[in-house]
């Protein structure tokens, strides 16, 4: 030590110097721990920072609109737990020193993070959690960890950085010691959500938390350079990317959720299936984060999650447009539920017409693509063609004028007779069917009159010609009539609103 | 089924019990396993390989290393080999393609368990943490006691230097982390005989402990114990015809289960962390390959737990028995802050020895704590990719097991 390297000195001179050193030591750790024990229980401390101009004490850049203030050592407090740290560092002290400090530190780093409100849980707890329990608990760690890596564990930092200027190892480990724990709970808790169930409702809230990480990704490997933090940038980067793999997981899930919604009973009346709705509420609120769902997507090196080899790339919109896909294939399923095949096409058209809609101009329709949404209104079209057949193709056979030409009287007041009877049944069963979209509920009455008008008019106009009288009593419906009958179709019940 | 208990009595040595196993069991559970094919071959090879680990980790353990860290890290390397085998087996296509769907309940209750792991890992990781400040203080107590030349005698000062860690080392062995009533209630301890309280003091306020204690940091009820309880809670092997229904699956999961909990066991026992226990009752049916190698480490950790110097200690790490040992006799030889000269070769004998110890732990801590990261990542792996496929790959029925919210129903009319 020290004294050992003054030469000549007698041995009991040295013995004795040497526990004068000792004894020393020891007051000057008691003196070193009151110094930081005091300012614990005075935090005015902040008032005597002027004293010290040439290094204000740090409290970090001001992030958004965190109104944090430290309560960090006063700046004489600091020159003299730096004079009595250089001296105990000299005299081999530096364990013990480091030891008081960070014990000190931590105390006040964990009072600190305590007062944010966040509680630390463990993995069991957080999975076993409330959704609306867990939601808070997210919002809290969002906003703490902001504040803690932002402010607190680069004040101490530079705060262990005054202390023991010039005794860097010292330093680090006072640091160290007295952040790491706190920064490990941190992490803990992030770990904790993305090891956890991946349902849909998650999402948003890992995506928060994903990019709250990602964020403060450039503080953490300035504030954690050292050797006793260094694996703690580790865990860091492993837990920000077990979160971007839980986003992922939580997409391969929803299309599981799609998938594995049965069919069980239909819908009354073909209107929009609450997965339609769900699905497309769902992707229009995530489309919000799509820049950096783009980004989480991209970055899955191993398409681990992708259980199915057809799914053509890993990227955002690949992935929606294959949840989509998923949708489309369960609402055709479901739509072979019901027992009249007219009306699964109106279901189809409902369902997919709501998704046209909802799409409006939003992010999500710019990542499924035009070509994407053309395909949808041609499928609506082909399901509206299909509707007409299923519907009104019999009808229309019945007075289509063969080449044989109209037949008898009686053929011809049988064919109106069944006609009429038809139209009837179609009016009594479509009483409740609905189609939600005012246009395209105009373009199927549209289409439908204009389906059935023409023939209906020419074979009127035709029978009349040729059976002049004898038809008269035999015609209940003009050529209006029908029309009328046709547009009073699909009325929508006042209860079901129209999608916005 | 009957345990392990009276396999010894015959005498016959874990090989051969294992060449009896595979050659001529008689029992339910391996009539299954006798079906050839080779998917059956592979379950049978798992279930060989994990007792193979455990029979080479048992009979290569002598009473000096069992316990140590260096056993302990063999340990966590078997489990982690197992892990992988598992994880191979499950995934493999083979067993991949007709995945019945009365395995999910299997696969979410392993998951269960998986997410307790979690937490000892995470306990265990501090524990580590805790180690780590125990040698910085025998550091201290080094220094302070380690005279450079042969005409340096022990001043004063240099006894109250070490004792003053020796004190704070005892505090800091003793108690279990973070229990506020406990650092209190510690704090006159020591490992003298008298103590030596004049000098313990904690820098930190009664009230900012107290403050700290109710929120940041692990959560006071959480224990160590009933967490491994939880684990080990309804883990009984599967009946036959439970494996004939999930095409064999149901064993190799039991068997990942059980592992699971003898290793969390083992580091709760061995690791200081809060609310241990050692008490558990194992229980695994003798027929299958690794119950009597895995019982006798249990077996043996058990009656170390049962000494008279272990009973009350910290955590069953072998290290920790000679920190107490050398400790302890280093206070009593300072207490007086004089030391005889004729103590003074005992004095420097403790030191040497701690010297060795403290070495050994702080080469030994490192890779230890890396392997427990591992296993947390190796178990969350597991978690998140390999078996949440088998859950995938079995349509509808997963709807009955909502109890891990894999069958979510949509709310009807949800943001709207």
């Amino acid at each position: 030590m020290l004294l050992r390297t003054i030469p000549n000195l007698s041995p009991s001179y040295l013995d004795h110097a040497e526990d004068l050193l000792q004894r020393s030591m020891s007051r000057l750790r008691s003196e070193f721990n009151y110094l930081l024990c005091d300012t614990l229980s005075s935090p005015a401390a902040l008032d005597d920072e002027p004293e010290d101009p040439d290094l204000p004490i740090p409290v970090a850049q001001p992030v958004q609109d965190f109104n944090v203030v430290i309560d960090a050592l006063p700046g004489g407090n600091i020159r003299d737990l730096g004079d009595i740290a250089k001296r105990m560092a000299a005299a081999g002290f530096g364990q013990e020193c480091a030891n008081a400090y960070s014990i000190s530190r931590k105390d006040f780093v964990e009072e600190s993070v305590s007062r944010l409100g966040v509680r630390v849980f463990s993995t069991s707890q957080v999975q076993n959690m409330e959704c609306s329990d867990l939601d808070l608990e997210i919002e809290r760690w969002n906003q703490a960890i902001k504040v803690v890596f932002h402010i607190l564990f680069p004040s101490e930092r530079r705060l262990s950085d005054r202390v023991f200027a010039g005794l860097a190892p010292i330093a680090d480990l006072g640091f160290a010691d007295a952040c790491r724990e706190t920064a490990v709970n941190f992490l803990r808790f992030a770990a904790a959500v993305a090891t956890g169930q991946r349902v849909p409702e998650k999402l948003f809230k890992v995506v928060r938390m994903y990019e709250t990480l990602k964020e403060l990704l450039p503080q953490i490997h300035v504030v954690f350079e050292d050797q006793y933090c260094e694996y703690l940038v580790e865990e860091y980067d492993l837990c920000w990317m077990n979160l971007g793999q839980a986003v992922r997981d939580i997409f391969v899930e929803l299309e599981n959720l799609v998938k594995r919604d049965l069919p069980n009973r239909p819908l009354p009346g073909g209107g929009v299936h609450p997965i339609t709705r769900y699905v497309i509420n769902y992707l229009h609120a995530a489309s919000f984060f799509w820049r950096i769902l783009q980004e989480i997507m991209e970055d899955s090196a191993v398409p681990a999650t992708s259980v199915d080899e057809l799914r053509p790339s890993s990227s955002l919109s690949a992935q929606i447009g294959w949840i989509m896909e998923r949708l489309n294939q369960n609402l055709e399923e479901k739509s072979r539920a019901y027992d009249n095949e007219a009306l699964s096409f109106v279901f189809l058209m409902n369902n997919g017409q709501y998704i046209v809609d909802k799409l409006g101009s939003s992010e999500l329709k710019m990542m499924l693509g035009n070509e994407w949404i053309r395909g949808q209104h041609s499928k609506i079209r082909q399901w509206l063609g299909m509707y007409h057949k299923r519907c009104w193709a019999k009808m229309i056979a019945l007075i289509q004028i063969s080449s044989e030409g109209l037949g008898s009287v009686l053929a011809v007041k049988s064919k109106l007779k069944y006609f009429n009877t038809y139209l009837q049944d179609i009016r009594t069963e479509q009483k409740g069917w609905v189609i939600l979209n005012d246009q395209l509920r105009d373009k199927i009455r549209s289409s439908t009159v204009d389906y059935v008008i023409p023939t209906y008019s020419s074979f009127l106009d035709r029978a009349r010609r040729e059976l002049g009288r004898r038809m008269d009593n035999t015609v209940k419906h003009s050529p209006d009539d029908v029309e009328a009958c046709i547009r009073e179709l699909f009325v929508v019940a006042t209860r079901q609103k129209p999608p916005r | 089924m009957p345990p392990t208990d009276y396999q010894g009595s015959f005498g016959r040595s874990f090989l051969s019990l294992r060449r009896d196993h595979v050659h001529t069991t008689t029992t339910t559970t391996t009539d299954v396993l006798a079906r050839t094919s080779s998917q059956d071959l592979e379950l049978q090879a798992f279930q060989k390989c994990v007792a193979d680990l455990f029979i080479d980790l048992s009979s290569s353990s002598s009473t000096d290393d069992l316990l140590s860290i260096s056993w302990i890290r063999k340990l966590l390397d078997v489990f982690l080999i197992c892990k992988e085998d598992f994880r191979i087996l499950v995934l493999s296509d083979r067993l991949n393609a007709d995945i019945p769907a009365s395995s999910n309940r299997l696969v979410l209750d392993f998951f269960d368990r998986c997410v307790k792991a979690l937490d000892v890992c995470n306990a265990i990781r501090d524990g580590i943490d805790q180690i780590r400040q125990w040698t910085i203080l025998i550091d201290i107590v080094l220094v302070a006691l380690r005279p450079s030349s042969s005409h340096f005698a022990l001043g004063e000062g240099h006894l109250r230097r070490a004792n003053k860690a020796l004190a704070d080392l005892a505090i800091s062995m003793l108690d279990d982390k973070d229990s506020v009533g406990g650092v209190f209630s510690h704090r006159n301890r020591s490992f003298g005989r008298h103590g030596n309280n004049n000098n313990i003091h904690r820098s930190s306020s009664p009230a900012t402990r107290h403050f700290r204690s109710l929120s940041w940091s692990v959560s006071r009820t959480w224990s160590a114990a009933k967490q491994i309880q939880a684990i080990g809670n309804n883990l009984v092997p599967p009946k036959t015809s439970e494996i004939a229904a999930t095409n064999g699956l149901a064993l190799p999961i039991y068997t990942m289960n059980s592992v699971l909990l003898v290793v969390m066991w083992v580091l709760v026992a061995a690791v200081p962390c809060q609310d241990r226990g050692v008490q558990h009752h194992f229980s695994f049916p003798r027929n299958l390959p690794w119950a009597a190698p895995v019982m006798s480490i249990c077996d043996r950790i058990m009656e170390e737990s049962k000494k008279k110097d272990r009973r009350n200690s910290n955590g069953l790490l072998m290290e920790f028995e000679k920190i107490e040992r050398c400790a302890r006799a280093l206070s009593e030889l300072t207490e007086l802050n004089k030391v005889e000269d004729d103590k003074m070769d005992e004095v420097r004998e403790n030191v040497q020895e701690l010297d060795e110890i403290c070495r050994a732990i702080r080469e030994g801590l490192d890779p230890l704590e890396k392997q427990v990261r591992e296993v947390f990542r190796q178990i969350v792996r597991s978690r998140t990719e390999s078996l949440d496929r088998l859950l995938l790959h079995s349509p509808s029925s997963s709807s009955s097991s909502s109890s891990a919210g894999t069958a979510h129903h949509p709310p009807p009319h949800h943001q709207k």
